[in-house]
């Protein structure tokens, strides 16, 4: 746990007298279970086609490899095809056990270390593809789950023009209801991590006359490649 | 930022007279309306999603001391240094002394209504300190020495030739098409970015339970301000605070939709204290100011207090025929449309913002597209009866309300008033017509024909 700071001096008489000047707490607004639109589909491969189709609907790609072999193709593909010189990786088992690293380096891509003397963002900035595993993924939206953690990096998925993530059926999930749970879950077990990023679609923008363009700030190209089957 | 509502009556005046901006206003609210739409009749129950919002929002301000209580030692436990400011004044010293303790000489700042509110910038850059607003809209906005004109759309009153003109002038680079303007701006910002000291970010919500602060947008700013500088300061509002996941989850099940159309923001991201031991990269040092500025006064009113529930989504703007005739800056202070109706009187106390209860056709276009549920117009419609009741409207108002209640309760009288208005047609209006009773059945027709016309029969 982190070490609790100090509150300054000055700050508790303040919040004291903003407590004081709120109105008066009313009786309790009953609670409801919160609405569940979104359902798990039936089996894998509806699962995955409707994650295909919420990735196409957002502007990113989705590629739904066979094997760990077929899933590492896929990426050096995507490397090849944004013209990937250096990319940068999370260390997690995941991208170990797929040899991710090495085949990358085969097919001339220099693999930046995770540390770095100096900031790390601007470390980060030298890559052109970042790849992550994802931790969750929302079907209803599309959405790609992150945590931060050591050799997890915040800035992989946000720093290079291009973000690619790999996803295991298992941590398929149906929609933004079952994030409350995922984090409620979290929180009471392991705990939270530091950061839990949210990432749905590329980074846009819509504030010059109301044109989209992507990759305002974040990453311009998003892929995501599927695990069909689980890595033995 | 020093408030110029009370100069509402003359801002609104000449804002009218814009045209442009008034073309440019049209086209953006009937975009952002239409996405709105199409969300909500993508999910099979809209309504109940609004309710379960609401819920959420209510339960916050239903016992918004001890939740914040909670947040306050949550925080505390996570390693985030909490700050309490009763007003702006305070706010930003607090925010001075962090920068000034931790050294900090550049600034990153991602969109944040909040410390426009206070006059942060301006404050920060008296400091010394180089202040950069990374929203793309906001860093429009920056670069023209102007204040944003919407809340989600900060720079939706430029068109786009009009950005291209302003970044060849301050950046003495430009391009034609919206693509190529927002490379020069990521390319100039990146590497601001990379080197800035500190991070300054609002807050869309925090959690009470946890102590974490979730953060909305769809640029990738936010992630930026609060992933690549040392020190993460957050300014928060102190009624953004909810009780736990499911709450969050059930604000977000309508606020991007309600915003842009969107399923889900971009990015939402969700920060528990500062980076761990083992971890490159994030803040730091993370600091949150939690502040007041009128909002305990606002909380305290039971029927101002539903305002407190706005999610700050923008869709009363886009909805209000007020709005799209004078644009965002006519409300001389930092929030606009309806929900600026409310919070500049309401912060600022209704006597620096007289008029502003005015400003609205009362035709509830803005209750209809709140995700919370907030009624603007009645709460509008309340402040004006106070305003009537201690005294603050004006004569020529008074005596019209009177004289219109006289002749509203004597139906003869009124028909010979009619009469004699319709025959001396003041205000240009042409001599002798019909009254309006007759006249309403043939208008009638033609106004659903057009309608149908326009949105292929639906309305």
């Amino acid at each position: 746990m982190a070490e609790k700071p100090e509150m300054p001096e000055t700050s508790k008489p303040t919040r004291d007298r903003i407590l004081a000047a709120l109105g008066a707490s009313v009786e309790a607004v009953k609670r409801t279970p919160l609405v569940r639109p979104a359902q798990m589909p039936g089996d894998s491969r509806e699962a995955w086609e409707m994650l295909g189709r919420a990735l196409a609907s957002l502007g990113a790609d989705f590629r739904l490899a066979g094997s760990g072999q077929e899933a590492v193709g896929e990426v050096v593909e995507a490397a090849r095809l944004h013209g990937v010189r250096s990319a940068l990786l999370w260390e997690h088992p995941l991208l170990e056990r797929l040899g991710l690293a090495a085949a990358l380096a085969g097919a001339s891509v220099d693999v930046i270390p995770n540390d770095s003397e100096t900031r790390f963002c601007p470390h980060a900035n030298i890559a052109d593809m970042g790849v992550t595993a994802a931790d969750a993924v929302f079907l209803e939206t599309g959405t790609v789950a992150v945590w931060a953690g050591p050799g997890r990096e915040r800035a992989t998925s946000l720093v290079p023009p291009l973000h690619v993530a790999l996803v295991e059926e298992s941590v398929l999930r149906a929609g933004i209801a079952d994030l409350a749970d995922l984090l409620r879950e979290l929180a009471a077990s392991t705990g939270l991590p530091s950061a839990v990023h949210c990432i749905t679609g590329p980074s846009t923008t819509a504030d010059i006359g109301q044109v989209l363009v992507r990759g305002a700030h974040g990453p311009k190209t998003v892929v995501v490649v599927g695990l069909a089957q689980p890595l033995p | 930022m020093k408030s110029r509502a009370d100069t509402f009556a003359a801002l609104t005046r000449k804002a009218a007279g814009n045209r442009h901006q008034a073309r440019i206003l049209a086209g953006a609210s009937a975009h952002f309306i239409s996405k709105r739409k199409a969300a909500f009749e993508a999910v099979p129950h809209p309504a109940e999603l609004v309710r379960r919002a609401t819920e959420a929002r209510e339960r916050t301000l239903g016992k918004l001391p001890e939740l914040l209580l909670r947040l306050e030692e949550r925080l505390g436990d996570a390693g985030v240094r909490v700050h309490w400011a009763a007003d702006a004044d305070e706010a930003v010293a607090v925010v001075s002394d962090i920068a000034r303790e931790e050294g900090v000489s550049t600034v990153v700042k991602g969109k944040s209504m909040i410390t426009e509110e206070i006059g942060l910038n301006a404050a920060l850059e008296s400091m010394g300190l180089d202040v950069l607003e990374t929203d793309l809209g906001e860093y429009i906005v920056q670069l023209a020495g102007e204040g944003p004109s919407h809340i989600i759309a900060p720079a939706v009153h430029k068109s786009r030739e009009e950005v291209a003109r302003l970044f060849e002038e301050k950046l003495g680079q430009t391009a034609r098409e919206a693509e190529e303007l927002t490379m020069i701006a990521r390319r100039v910002l990146r590497e601001r970015f990379l080197t800035a000291d500190m991070g300054i970010t609002g807050v869309n919500m925090a959690v009470a339970e946890t102590g974490t602060l979730v953060l909305l947008e769809n640029e990738g700013n936010i992630r930026l301000s609060t992933t690549c500088p040392r020190v993460h300061v957050a300014v928060m509002s102190l009624e953004k605070v909810v009780e736990d996941f499911d709450d969050v989850a059930a604000v977000l099940a309508v606020l991007p939709r309600s915003a842009t159309g969107q399923k889900l923001s971009s990015y939402v991201s969700f920060l528990t204290g500062s980076r761990r031991g083992d971890e490159h990269d994030g803040a730091e040092v993370t600091h949150l100011v939690i502040l007041d500025n009128g909002r305990s006064r606002l909380h305290a009113d039971p029927e101002l207090r539903s305002m407190l529930r706005c999610v700050r989504c923008g869709a009363c703007l886009a909805a209000c025929p007020v709005y799209r005739a004078v644009g965002g800056h006519a409300y001389g202070w930092v929030y606009a449309g309806p929900i600026g109706a409310l919070l500049t009187p309401g912060l600022l106390g209704l006597e620096h913002a007289a008029d502003m209860p005015a400003a609205c056709t009362t035709c509830g276009a803005c209750a209809e597209v709140c995700p919370v549920s907030i009624r603007h117009h009645d709460i509008l419609q309340t402040m004006r009866i106070r305003q009537a009741k201690s005294g603050q409207t004006s004569l020529a108002l008074r005596a019209g309300a009177w004289l219109f209640a006289h002749l509203a309760r004597r139906p003869a009288v009124f028909g010979i008033a009619g009469v004699l208005a319709r025959l001396a047609s003041p205000m240009g209006m042409p001599r002798g017509r019909k009254p309006f009773s007759r006249r309403w059945p043939a208008l009638r027709n033609r106004l659903e024909r057009a309608s149908a016309k326009g949105h292929g029969g639906k309305d």
